[in-house]
């Protein structure tokens, strides 16, 4: 016993002497820095100040006019970003309608001053590359990349988004120039960057927007589409003799860029 | 037993004494200077793209004493690990969001770091280093006891006595940082420590 108590001692002794062995002069010194990264989310446009569609021919009428890259859209953004369309008024005529500002002719009980804001198309340069996330149905009206179509063929696949007059932004099934509703279903936003960097007229951050406007004949501008895809043509929104009142009609597309929501 | 008694008290007093004493070195010290501004702040394209292209964060300065009775063993390392505060140990320390925060926060590899002085003594001398984790750490002066390279030789990886008085060019560090975040990241504000830590080799 004498002997195990000895041991313990003789090995807490030497553990002590083994310890001290390591002692060190050491020396320290913090410097801290912070990043401070402030959001930055800007669209350049260009564009005329007034896009005017005058029709005085007969053929106008008929095949439309349109207006070939007469916006250009560019993108700067730190952070992940969504950009749409929408088409407003002073809401003269109702939220959803051109405003009219002056009339032609002798008010035909059969002629109409509501013109549907949906009349107007929009084509933009190249497809919304960040829609991957929501299932949108029809499958082309993710965006407006869709050529125009045929002027005997009625389609909403450009007619531009209308929400009652308001900006709101587009829901899951309606149309974003890129990006799209939802925040978390992954690839319906558009990243952030910037056209500075990003060039090439394919980029994501670069965008031609051509214009049409089509009344047919009679004026009855059958590529008037609401959001959900419904006919909301001069004929389908009134009688079957109805027409568009001839006149100047003025309305106004905002472009909103505004961070993934 | 009495002889072991006196042993094991003879051990104690060593080793009590021994605590609070170096190896080899009579002391080390650390100096700091902070070189200006260290908040680092990006509003525009320029800045997010261009990043701060080269900065001065601080300059450090060494005094390694040796003992009154010279220990020719007495040498000195000098290194620089990070403390992000717990955060994810590739990304600065959040301190608040300006945004959804849907991304990703910035990661520590937007940040290199470059630490110079007129002999060249470090190995890292020159390169900015990009940081990739929170557990690099990134040796200025190697510890390299059985290798020791006096003051004024002017020479890679110098550790033995000297101070940034006489030897300016070799016990002085200037640390540079360069930080280009690009446009991927959460806006916000992010933080990180940089911990120098200058030891005595063993």
């Amino acid at each position: 016993m004498k002997q195990t108590n000895k041991f313990k001692l003789f090995i807490a002794a030497a553990a002590l002497i083994g310890t001290s062995a390591s002692a060190q002069l050491i020396d320290e010194k913090d410097v801290s820095i912070t990043l401070d990264l402030q959001p930055v989310l800007q669209l350049d446009m260009t564009t005329p100040d007034q896009i005017e569609f005058v029709f005085d021919e007969i053929s106008e009428y008929q095949a439309g006019i349109t207006k070939y890259a007469a916006t250009i859209l560019k993108v700067s953004s730190t952070v992940s970003w969504d950009l749409y369309a929408v088409g407003r008024s002073q809401g003269n005529n109702g939220p959803n309608f051109w405003d009219q500002q002056i009339d032609y002719g002798n008010d035909n009980l059969n002629s109409v001053n509501n013109l549907p804001l949906s009349l107007l198309e929009l084509k933009q340069s190249h497809a919304n590359n960040g829609a991957g996330g929501p299932t949108i149905i029809p499958s082309n009206q993710k965006d407006y990349s869709t050529a125009f179509s045929n002027a005997k063929t009625a389609s909403g696949n450009n007619s531009i988004y209308v929400n009652g007059g308001t900006s709101t932004p587009p829901d899951e099934t309606d149309k974003y120039i890129a990006g799209h509703k939802g925040a978390l279903a992954a690839g319906d936003f558009m990243p952030g960057g910037s056209y500075m960097t990003q060039t090439g007229r394919s980029s994501d951050f670069y965008y031609a927007i051509d214009y049409r406007i089509l009344p047919g004949l009679p004026a009855i501008f059958p590529m008037a589409f609401d959001a959900d895809d419904n006919a909301e043509d001069i004929v389908s929104a009134n009688t079957a003799a109805s027409y568009a009142e001839p006149g100047v009609y003025t309305m106004y597309v905002q472009y909103v860029l505004l961070e993934d929501q | 037993m009495y002889r072991l008694i006196i042993f094991t008290l003879f051990s104690l007093s060593l080793s009590l004494h021994r605590t609070y004493a170096q190896t080899h070195c009579g002391s080390v010290e650390l100096m700091l200077e902070n070189q200006g501004n260290n908040l680092f702040t990006f509003n525009d394209f320029s800045s997010y793209e261009g990043g701060f292209p080269r900065t001065t964060l601080a300059r450090l300065k060494v005094k390694v004493e040796n003992k009154p009775v010279v220990d020719p063993l007495c040498s000195w390392n000098l290194y620089l690990n990070i403390d992000n505060n717990g955060a994810p140990i590739d990304e600065w320390e959040e301190l608040n969001l300006y945004s959804n925060g849907l991304g990703q926060n910035p990661l520590l590899s937007i940040l290199e770091l470059k630490v110079t002085n007129d002999c060249e003594t470090s190995h890292i001398d020159g390169n900015f280093i990009a940081l990739t984790d929170v557990t690099d750490i990134i040796q200025i002066i190697k510890p390299m006891i059985l290798d020791i390279k006096p003051a004024n030789s002017c020479v890679e990886n110098v550790n033995g006595p000297g101070d940034y008085i006489s030897n300016y060019q070799e016990f002085t560090f200037k640390i540079e940082i360069r930080i280009k975040p690009g446009m991927t990241f959460n806006p916000g504000r992010f933080a990180l420590t940089f911990n120098f830590r200058l030891e005595e080799n063993i």
